[in-house]
């Protein structure tokens, strides 16, 4: 691995990075596609600006900025985001 | 290769299912005890829920060539009524002599309540008493951080716990080191929308390695499927992985935990220093 921010996984993938890019694009592509056409869907329906103030919206878009930071824990961030705070 | 499905509750499936499971090279399946998408009028619906799992499914199962073990308990759902929940517990005991009840399980919390918190920790009491596996419900998304931390710090706070007798379900990537770290068994479920993907499944065991880690499909009557964990298997075969690891994280590893009570019988291909040594 040549990231020297990513931690070293044990049992690690036995196909490199371009293969892996190649497997999973249509799929990441098509998640995002999906989050932003409800986004629209909500947003056409009657109060839908109102809506999307909604706390939870606005986690997700937190979330967005996540899958921009380059660590290399997006999902275990984008959890603890979605999560009840460990100390309430 | 064979494989066990560690957590399904077929009380919620048709038989049809049993035979899909069959044909997946599916040889035994474990159903804890559940919420049944209703709180339960009596403690006597539990005794009939907890002998329908422990005496009906059996059979059904077998018609299929699948054993079909169980785990009892008061589930965490129904868990904060007190008194309902210690009406239940005191005949859990009867129930645990039965030869395909494997320990306590789904105990654990659903909203983080205190009530819940007393009922866990009086069913993690029972099972010491008894000398029982525990099988942990971890809760729903945003409660399951917290959650995962209360039961953690129980158990690790406990001092007479055993974690290697202990697996917590429906781990996911914020919760998994945390369990893992403390040395308990770790699963996690695939299952559509508010749980794992195949994908992140077998992420996970990338990151972390094969040894305490299952993989389940907890299909219940919700829109889930048994098929999710045989996905998964699928896409450690898309990635290229071994057959000998797939064959330790969907077969090997159950036997390694669940061997431990006696009554199991489907026993492991390799021992599981060899399992979990990566190469």
């Amino acid at each position: 691995m040549n990231n020297e921010n990513v931690a070293e996984p044990i049992l690690g993938s036995p196909k490199t990075a371009e293969e892996l890019l190649e497997i999973y694009f249509l799929v990441m592509r098509s998640a995002l596609l999906e989050t932003a056409a409800a986004m629209d869907r909500i947003q056409r329906a009657e109060n839908g600006n109102y809506i999307l103030k909604d706390p939870r919206v606005q986690k997700l878009q937190e979330g967005c900025e996540i899958l921009k930071n380059g660590k290399p824990d997006r999902v275990e961030q984008l959890l603890c985001l979605l999560s009840d705070p460990l100390e309430q | 290769m064979k494989v066990i499905e560690p957590h399904i509750h077929m009380i919620a499936r048709t038989t049809q299912d049993y035979e899909r499971m069959a044909r997946m090279h599916t040889v035994a399946c474990c159903e804890p005890a559940f919420w049944a998408g209703y709180d339960r009028t009596s403690s006597q619906a539990f005794f009939d829920y907890f002998t329908h799992i422990s005496e009906f499914e059996p059979t059904r199962a077998a018609e299929y060539i699948i054993q079909h073990y169980c785990w009892i308990c008061i589930n965490p759902k129904e868990a904060d009524d007190l008194v309902l929940s210690r009406e239940v517990i005191s005949f859990i005991p009867e129930f645990l002599d039965k030869p395909t009840v494997l320990g306590i399980g789904e105990i654990g919390l659903n909203l983080n309540t205190k009530n819940e918190m007393t009922i866990f920790e009086e069913q993690v009491e029972l099972a010491l008493k008894y000398d029982q596996l525990i099988w942990i419900h971890t809760p729903h998304l945003k409660d399951k951080l917290k959650g995962t931390r209360m039961m953690l710090d129980y158990l690790k706070g406990h001092g007479a716990v055993n974690p290697e007798i202990v697996c917590f379900d429906h781990s996911e990537e914020h919760t998994l080191k945390m369990i893992r770290d403390a040395g308990f068994w770790a699963a996690m479920t695939i299952y559509p929308v508010t749980k794992n993907s195949p994908a992140r499944v077998v992420d996970a065991l990338e990151i972390y390695g094969l040894d305490h880690m299952l993989v389940d499909a907890s299909g219940d009557w919700g829109p889930s499927d048994p098929g999710t964990l045989h996905d998964a298997i699928f896409e450690m075969k898309k990635r290229g992985h071994k057959e000998e690891h797939m064959e330790t994280v969907f077969y090997n590893n159950p036997c390694y935990f669940l061997g431990q009570c006696k009554k199991f019988k489907p026993l492991p291909t390799l021992p599981k220093e060899s399992a979990w040594a990566i190469s």
